[in-house]
């Protein structure tokens, strides 16, 4: 008999277990917004931000798929469900691909900093700031924030300052710096193992009160920011993934992160970093955006989702790129 | 990309990297060269010369230059070598004009087609005896004298001449002289055949280790050469891209440097894996080199370096290791190709890393035999600029290619970005 209720009470438990596991899987459901309008010439290496005082999101410059094209330092602006061009740009602000770009809450104000374009070396180490009407010059990076590419930038409410990591200039970085919406100051050194990386996810996390920064360095090492210092983990599961971005989703209550390319083709999948672990986040098979690289993802507000837009497409040459609009709800 | 020595052109790549697409008589250029700071005997070693700085007038390329412990050597001491690669003809000041921007190579573009214009003959015992144009290998040694006085070290390069069908002498490719005893078509179809049927061909094989081996011969003592190429990116045609292939290409390539050695002892000998990029790679065995020595793997840097390491990244591909990724792997250096270049530094890096890992258990010393692009592609100035920095990052020599530098006239004026490349070489080698 003891053995029989013994058996009866590890299927119990097997049977509770399962739909408590089924539970706790992320999951959620793409839906497609009105795409960015003709006159966008899709590209690589364009950036995105949420300017929220206005319900907006931005979309800034890029770098060409075609011989034919350039780089580019147009604005769109993402407002009411539509996207429309932005303010021009002011002199100063010359064409560029991979800025670094981010809300800064304290001063109002979307911050750019530095990108890439096709001269030699590169020499790109201007700040600028949008304030939902147009781009004003920023202050002046010191000697040190050397121009690049390809860097995550993101606004860490611990410590009221704007945190740039990596990129990719004279050669690859791996350097810190914030920015308290008047200058540019040097970070913590990057510790031991932390490799350079560009064109990668970073996004502050108010749950681990953390910014964590993942992929674009080849390998599956992620590392989060305390205010003070880089400290590594836990690794992505979906390989070593580049050209991958990432944003922080109250609705999920962690950071997800979508597409990127590497290992193998590009990806299609969400992976949502929650409680320490990052899980695939389980979405319908119909409707679901292109897998693609360098997809922007912002969190939009206004529609308690993330907005995900533009990328380029997973093909030979690199010459295709998107102007779509999707919805992660 | 292979070459003839008329105007360097480059032609389009097949996609994926994979092999070269023969654009008929077309297939081009350029060439060239060095090496990488991975281990030095003891420890550490001496630092590296840096190639001479531009001066009063050009100092000669003295002595010898090896190629061992991951590194070229001149005597004891490690050299960073920087140059370009060039075609034959030409005058003899632009090798000092080369010299002045700081640069100590030059990789010289050498047409079997023009050296043996004419087909070897029947000999005693079964030998071949071959009837070389005198006046072609006449220029070569002069264009090695004048390179070597112009304070330039040279690697002879076995490039296909592109006024030749399938690159190298049209009798190749008659049944007296292959082993298939083909006559190949001169038609896609039939450039496909013979690239296949090389690699099962013991006569022509044996043709062209031979041609190797006397033209070293020739050069034998003539000073100022650093080494050798055996075949300039060569090409598996249709045969599956196997470990199996990878080994035959690699292997042969050593035999054929056993010949070249015993003819002319102390020069380098150069090899390459698979195409431009050395596909294949990874799974070589190299020991035939190891066992050579002072010998150096010649990779062709045409990397797009917008993600990865150049090589194939999923594990559970089949192809892991013996293809290059296949997304954005390469730059468009032709003027119908599409992607213009948006590479970053960083990226570069990884590939030559990637590569020097490879190499690091064997000791072979690498060397970036050819980098450029097309002159219209927007991202030009940032491709020579990423490159030649991760090169000098990582204390690898290099050679560029010729049509990065000027137009079609080696004493022209250099192209706008040349700048970004003689800066590169004037740059200081890094420590050792």
């Amino acid at each position: 008999v003891v053995p029989a209720l013994a058996a009866v009470l590890v299927l119990v438990l097997v049977s509770c277990a399962r739909p408590a596991a089924t539970a706790s899987r992320p999951t959620a459901r793409w839906s497609q917004g009105r795409p960015l309008p003709p006159s966008f010439i899709p590209r690589w290496d364009v950036t995105a931000a949420a300017f929220p005082p206005k319900g907006q999101v931005i979309l800034f410059g890029g770098a060409p798929k075609l011989p034919t094209e350039t780089w580019r330092n147009d604005t769109w602006v993402y407002s009411g469900g539509t996207w429309s061009p932005g303010p021009p740009p002011p002199p100063g602000l010359t064409p560029r691909g991979g800025v670094a770009m981010a809300y800064f809450p304290t001063i109002r104000r979307v911050v750019l900093f530095g990108g890439g374009d096709g001269r030699w070396p590169p020499a790109l180490t201007d700040t600028w700031l949008y304030d939902g009407v147009s781009w004003a010059p920023g202050p002046a990076a010191p000697p040190g924030l050397l121009p690049r590419e390809g860097a995550g930038l993101v606004y860490d409410p611990a410590i009221r300052r704007l945190v740039l990591l990596a990129g990719s200039g004279l050669t690859g970085y791996s350097d810190t710096w914030l920015f308290d919406g008047v200058e540019w100051t040097p970070g913590p050194p990057a510790p031991a193992g932390m490799p350079p990386r560009e064109f990668f996810g970073m996004a502050y996390d108010p749950s681990m009160g953390k910014v964590v920064a993942a992929g674009g360095s080849g390998r599956t090492d992620v590392w989060s920011f305390d205010g003070s210092t880089w400290a590594k983990g836990p690794d992505l599961e979906a390989g070593p993934l580049e050209r991958v971005h990432m944003a922080f989703d109250p609705r999920l209550g962690g950071i997800v992160l979508i597409g990127g390319i590497g290992p193998g083709a590009a990806t299609d999948e969400a992976w949502l970093l929650r409680a320490g672990a990052w899980t695939r986040v389980e979405t319908p098979a119909e409707p679901r955006p292109d897998p693609r690289l360098d997809a922007q993802v912002v969190w939009f507000a206004e529609r308690r989702a993330l907005l995900v837009v533009a990328g380029v497409a997973d093909t030979p040459r690199g010459d295709v790129a998107f102007a779509d609009t999707w919805f992660l709800e | 990309v292979s070459g003839e020595e008329e105007r360097p052109t480059i032609p389009g790549r097949g996609s994926g990297g994979r092999a070269l697409v023969p654009i008929l008589a077309s297939v081009v250029l350029l060439g060239a060269v060095v090496v990488v700071a991975l281990t030095t005997p003891g420890g550490s070693g001496p630092s590296p010369s840096p190639p001479p700085s531009s001066g009063p007038g050009p100092s000669p390329a003295a002595g010898q230059v090896t190629a061992h412990h991951g590194r070229f050597w001149l005597g004891s001491r490690p050299i960073v070598l920087r140059g370009v690669l060039m075609p034959l003809s030409g005058p003899a000041s632009r090798f000092a004009r080369v010299a002045s921007w700081g640069m100590n190579l030059v990789r010289l573009q050498v047409n079997w087609a023009r050296l043996e214009p004419s087909p070897p003959t029947r000999g005693p015992g079964g030998s071949w005896v071959h009837a070389y144009d005198q006046t072609y290998l006449a220029r070569v040694v002069g264009a090695v004298r004048a390179a070597q006085a112009g304070g330039l070290w040279v690697v002879v390069g076995n490039y296909r001449d592109r006024l030749t069908f399938f690159g190298y002498p049209d009798w190749l490719y008659r049944p007296a002289f292959n082993s298939h005893r083909m006559t190949y078509p001169r038609t896609h179809r039939g450039f496909l055949r013979a690239e296949t049927d090389f690699w099962t061909d013991p006569l022509r094989q044996r043709l062209t280790s031979e041609m190797l081996r006397d033209l070293a011969g020739s050069l034998a003592g003539v000073p100022g050469i650093l080494g050798y190429e055996m075949l300039n990116e060569p090409q598996r045609g249709t045969l599956p891209l196997t470990r199996a292939t990878v080994q035959r290409i690699v292997d042969w390539q050593a035999s054929a440097a056993g010949g070249v050695r015993r003819a002319d002892p102390p020069r380098v000998v150069f090899f390459m894996a698979i195409n431009w990029n050395d596909v294949g790679l990874p799974v070589a065995d190299l020991s035939g080199f190891v066992n050579l020595g002072n010998a150096s793997l010649d990779f062709h840097d045409y990397f797009g370096a917008r993600w990865g390491s150049g090589w194939l990244q999923d594990r559970r591909d089949p192809a892991y290791h013996l293809d290059n990724e296949h997304v954005f792997a390469t730059v468009s250096i032709s003027p119908n190709a599409t992607a213009p270049y948006i590479g970053s530094a960083w990226v570069q890096e990884r590939q030559i890393r990637a590569v020097l890992d490879v190499l690091k258990p064997t000791g072979i010393t690498l060397m970036v035999g050819e980098f450029g692009d097309y002159a219209g592609d927007p991202g030009i100035e940032r491709l020579y600029g990423t490159m030649t920095s991760a090169f000098n990052a990582l204390g690898v020599s290099w050679a560029t290619n010729w049509l990065g530098i000027v137009t079609d006239n080696v004493t022209a004026t250099p192209e706008p970005w040349a700048r970004i490349v003689i800066a590169a070489a004037r740059a200081p080698a890094p420590p050792g």
